[in-house]
Parts: C-alpha cells; structure tokens; sequence
C-alpha cells in the first residue's frame, strides 16, 4: 500500500496541478464576483494539499505496518482484463448489430467466460434477456437504446 | 379540526375507484423507474404528463404524484440486490443494502426499505398538513449564504463516510467537486475543463459518474476469486427481525424529520437528505464501526429520508408554488397544464384538490408498502441468480443506464472510465462514496458562494453575520469536531486493545 499510494499519490497531484494550471487561465473575477475558475482553482489547491498529505504520511508509515494491495492474480485478473475488453467490444458491436444482436452476444461470451457450460441454457437466457431488456426500455418505457447500422434494433 | 374536516373530504376525493385506479397506476410506474437504472422520476412524468390531459386534474396530479414517491420507494431495490442505485437518492442506501445482501440478509434490507419508506412517507405528510404555511415563509427566509452555508454542513458527511483515512475520503469528495466543475460555466458561458470536447461541454452526467464508480467495480471485484460466490451465505429470513426493528425504529423517526426539512429547501434533493440521515444515524448509533458492513439501521434512514424528502418537496411548491427540485418542476409544468397554479391562494381556492392530492399520497403509501412487500421475496430470487448470468446483465443495465439519459456513448465511456477508477479506489482504500456526495452537492455550493460574494461585494462576513447560516456554520464546525474525536477515541481504543493483548 505504501508503494501504491506514493505512486497513486504522484500522479495525483499531477493531475491537481493541471487543474490549478487550467484553473488559472480561466476568469478568477466576474463582475465584482467570483469567476468561473475561481471555484476550481480553490478546489484543486485543498485537493492538492490532501494529496499531500496522503503521500507524506505513505512515505513516513513503517514497512512493518504496511499492508499489501491485493491486486487480482491469474484466473481473475484474466477475467476482468477480458471482462473489459468485452464491453468496450459490446459498446461498439451496439452502434453496429444494435441491442438485441450484441447483448445475446455479449451475454453469451460472459457466461462461457465464466464458466457456465451448458450451451442450451446459456443461448436461452442469453436471447431471453436481451429480448426482454429491449421490451422494457424500448417498447415499454419508451427509452432510445442504441440502433444499429444495418438497422436491427 | 378544520384540518380533519378538510383530510376527510381529500379522502372521500382520493378513494373514488377512478383515482385510486390512477394512484396505483403512478405508484407503479414509479416503483419500476426506480428499480431501473437510466430513466428518472424526472422523465417518467415528463412523459405522462400530455397523456395525462385527457384525465381531470386531480385524478392526473394524483398519478403523477405517485410516480415520484413510488420512485423513491423502488430505487433502493437494485441498491440492495446488485449495487446499482435505480435513483440518485438510493446511493446512500448502497453502503449497507448491498453489504445486508451479501450476508444472505437481502430480505430484511428490502422489507426495512420498504417499511422505513412508508413509515417516513406517511409521517412527513402529517408534517406537511400541520407545517405547509409557517415552512413555506421559513424556506423563504433562506438566501445564498444560508444555502452555501447548509451545503458546507453537507459536505461534512464526507468525514463520515471516510472510512480508514481521512485524507482519502476528503481527497474523494475534492475529485466529485472536480467533476462538478467540468462543462459550461453556467453564470459566464466559459468552458471549463473541456478541452474543446462538444460532449464535455454538458458537463459530467450523474448517473453515468454512479454506475460507474459502484456497479462496474462491483463485477470487476466479484471477478477475482477462485469460484464466483458474491453472496456469502443463503438467503435467511424474508422479513426483519424483533432485533432488526428495534434497532431501525429511532432511525425511522430521525430520518422522517431531517428528511422532511431538507425536502423542503429549493436545490436540496433526496440523495441530500439520504446522506444526511445515514450520517446523523452512524453519529448516535452505539456502533458506528458496523456502519458501511450491513447495519439496517443505515438502509432504514437513507430510504426513510429519501421518502420524506418527497412530502417535504411539496411544501414550496403547495403553499409557494416554487419548485425544488428537477421531478417537482414538471410537477409544476402539469399543475399549470390543468389550469392550476401553486401558491398561497391554492389552499384557498381548491382546497378539494390539496387535500385529495395529500389523502392520495397516504392511500398512495399503503399501496406502495402492499405493493413492495410481497415483491421482497421475489427480488431476493434475483440473487440465486447464477453469476455468470448476473455479472454480465449488471454491466448491460449499466450501458443502458449510462446511455439512456443523454442517449450518448460518450455516457457509457465516462461510466467505463469511473468504473476503473473506481476499482482503483477501492484497491487502495479511497471510499467512492465521497465522490457522488460532491458531485451532488458541489454545483449548489459553488452557485451559494458566488452570489453570496455578489451579494456582499467579496466580503466573507456575509456568512457570519446572517443568524440561520452562523448557526448552520457551527453545526458545520461541530459536526467536524465531534467525527475527529470520535475517530481519535476509537484509534486510542484500538491501540490499547492491541497494547493489552501484547501485555
């Protein structure tokens, strides 16, 4: 944890010292009153300083009392890498294959990822639930979901 | 006892078969748009509200007056079972819900947030028939410093919901603050933080931000073990226990009443009042440490507050005709499409109509709590579900959630984005809840502070020379100083638990 904060830490206020950079070049002063960089500026300095805080106190705390960050190993960091990749995938198949096609997709891959392998089930509630969900946003509730190019819903 | 006559009268209005059917109707539909992620009270009864000319006004106001109140009671459902909060105002609900779930107590949890909704939902409307007029003024009186003065004392949670290390937590709020931040500047027209991105200009949308940071981590969690057990254990009873009640039942009341009197502030909101509920809970509880670990008392206030906040949103807008929040202005834009208009004179000239529409929010309650209950045990189904099944529909309510406000894949890239974060977060230790907190209260903050100093030319006296906001400041300073003793007892605590064990 103390590696991890210390790194978490820097990039941190990195990105606070963006902020406060940005913050700058916007109004501080409208009319008498604060600007619109004004409140960001102010945040970004207190963000900054608990930043620091976080990162002094992670270098000054004793190996001895630190605990690890338990991070994701093998089987699972395999599954939420491919998880991931899966729904950015899903995200683009959407605006392509529309709802219906990529969640049946989306949820057939999922469940084979993890471990479900009975095929004729895992078609049935992959197709039932993607049906389903497109009856109750779409028909029902009247929401847009994404359509897809060749004009599947 | 002009008031029981005229409560009489509104129930003989409420219960004819055509408003009841219509009150059912609202409550219904609001229960489901609070399950579901994506689709608000907000929209809900923006699209009822044309469909709703064709009825006379009371039996419409009635429906979509039930839409809201039946929102709140269905958001805390997917808040519980999945970690999704269906609405902004069931977020607080999550941080005991889900963890009662996981310990095979899904039933308790729904059941409390069922009871606690329509024991606080019922109250507050006592409140609103004794307390519409004198509050009304009392609203009122509160201008931008009382405001960011109140705002301030929100933002004190944040040391509640800290967890570890304060630091962390503050650092928390500080990003959702940030957050806020991004977009149009909405006095100026100046672009703030958008890099020249159209999409950004909008700003950061809400629930994209909450599916993100609780969902998304959820899953990516619950993936990393060798077997796929989310629920540790099988699901025990459906309903509380004697245990279970007494713990809640302080909690019922105290929410009621915070929940209520933020309600009835213009800008305040639901997830306001949750989260303030939640906070003063763990502040009196004997036992704070199981706050965040499943304590019911924690899903008792936030869904109790929640409630209440609704009874208390329609004192301004009754007796004033002021809208506070998003779903109350439409509410108001239906008011005026049926020929009515809020105000001091409403109780005087359709005294039928205020009081029915009050009886239907009770007859509205009893219908909610009929209508809940028995649902408990089948959402509590939804837990056997096996995972490989529900992993991956939580991450398609999330696309539809994200996407379905804006109707922008943009959303669902911010949600995707929060979602490693907020997996980050949690390996190290940095509570996420903090950052919806800010998120939500940050805009109200920033727009109190800038006409206030508008106000007073610059000058911070303002805050302190106003009595309500002196007094809202102290509170402020209190309730920073009563969360670092407490913490500072319970370490002295632990280290002499931990020097006793070596000794």
């Amino acid at each position: 944890m103390k590696r991890a904060d210390q790194i978490a830490g820097g990039i941190l206020l990195a990105v606070f010292l963006t902020v406060f950079y940005y913050s700058t070049k916007l109004d501080m002063v409208y009319r008498n009153s604060p600007g619109a960089g004004f409140f960001p500026l102010w945040l970004s300095v207190c963000a900054f300083a608990a930043t620091s805080v976080i990162v002094v106190g992670a270098i000054r705390r004793p190996s001895a009392l630190d605990r690890p960050v338990r991070w994701p190993r093998g089987v699972g960091l395999r599954r939420i890498c491919l998880t991931l990749v899966a729904f950015i995938l899903y995200a683009y198949l959407v605006t392509v294959m529309g709802f219906i096609l990529s969640t049946t997709g989306f949820m057939l891959f999922m469940g084979r990822m993890l471990g479900f392998h009975h095929w004729y089930q895992l078609v049935s509630v992959s197709v039932l639930t993607s049906v389903g969900l497109f009856f109750v946003f779409h028909i029902w509730l009247q929401m847009d979901l994404p359509t897809g190019r060749v004009a599947i819903p | 006892m002009e008031v029981l006559h005229y409560l009489a009268t509104g129930f003989s209005i409420a219960l004819t078969p055509t408003n009841l059917l219509y009150c059912f109707i609202g409550t219904l539909i609001g229960t489901l748009v609070g399950v579901l992620p994506g689709i608000g009270a907000t929209v809900s009864i923006a699209i009822l509200t044309p469909i709703s000319v064709g009825l006379g006004p009371t039996t419409a106001l009635i429906m979509l007056a039930g839409i809201y109140y039946g929102a709140m009671y269905g958001g805390s459902t997917t808040a519980i079972l999945i970690n999704i909060p269906g609405e902004a105002a069931s977020v607080a609900t999550t941080l005991d819900g889900y963890q009662m779930a996981r310990q095979g107590r899904a039933g308790p949890a729904l059941g409390m947030s069922a009871i606690a909704s329509f024991v606080a939902g019922t109250l507050s409307l006592v409140l609103l028939m004794i307390l519409a007029t004198p509050l009304a003024s009392y609203a009122l009186a509160f201008g931008p410093p009382e405001y960011f003065s109140l705002m301030a004392l929100g933002l004190t949670i944040v040391v509640s919901l800290a967890g570890k290390s304060m630091a962390k937590g503050l650092l928390a709020g500080l990003l959702g603050m940030l957050l806020s931040t991004i977009g149009l500047e909405p006095v100026t027209g100046q672009n703030r933080f958008t890099f020249n991105n159209v999409n950004l200009m909008a700003g950061i949308d809400f629930v994209a931000v909450v599916v993100g940071l609780f969902a998304i981590p959820e899953v990516l969690e619950n993936m990393e073990g060798a077997t796929l057990e989310v629920y540790e254990t099988k699901l025990k009873n459906l309903f509380p226990t004697l245990e279970d009640w007494r713990r809640s039942a302080g909690a019922m009341i105290r929410s009621t009443l915070i929940g209520f009197f933020i309600g009835v502030l213009p800008g305040s909101s639901g997830a306001v009042a949750a989260f303030m509920a939640y906070d003063v809970e763990k502040k009196v509880s004997k036992h704070p440490e199981k706050f965040g670990k499943g304590a019911i008392e924690g899903v008792a206030a936030s869904e109790g507050a929640n409630n209440a906040a609704v009874s208390g949103a329609m004192v301004p807008l009754l007796s004033l005709g002021i809208p506070v929040s998003a779903p109350m202005a439409v509410l108001l834009g239906a008011f005026m499409i049926h020929g009515l208009k809020p105000g001091p004179m409403l109780f005087e000239k359709s005294p039928e109509f205020v009081w029915a529409l009050i009886a239907s929010m009770y007859v509205g309650n009893v219908l909610l709590l009929i209508l809940n209950l028995p649902l408990v045990g089948l959402w509590a189904q939804l837990i056997r579900v096996p995972y490989p099944f529900l992993a991956p529909g939580i991450l398609v309510l999330c696309l539809i959630g994200a996407y379905g406000i804006r109707n922008s894949f943009f959303d669902v890239g911010i949600a995707f984005a929060m979602g490693i974060l907020g997996y980050g977060m949690r390996k190290l230790e940095y509570p996420t809840a903090p950052v919806v907190l800010g998120l939500i209260l940050s805009p109200m903050l920033e727009s109190a502070l800038r006409q206030s100093l508008t106000i007073s030319k610059g000058s911070l006296a303002i805050f302190v020379v106003r009595p309500i906001s002196l007094v809202l400041l102290f509170l402020t300073a209190v309730s920073i100083l009563a969360s670092i003793y407490s913490r500072r007892r319970k370490r002295r605590s632990t280290e002499a638990f931990i020097e006793s064990i070596n000794a």
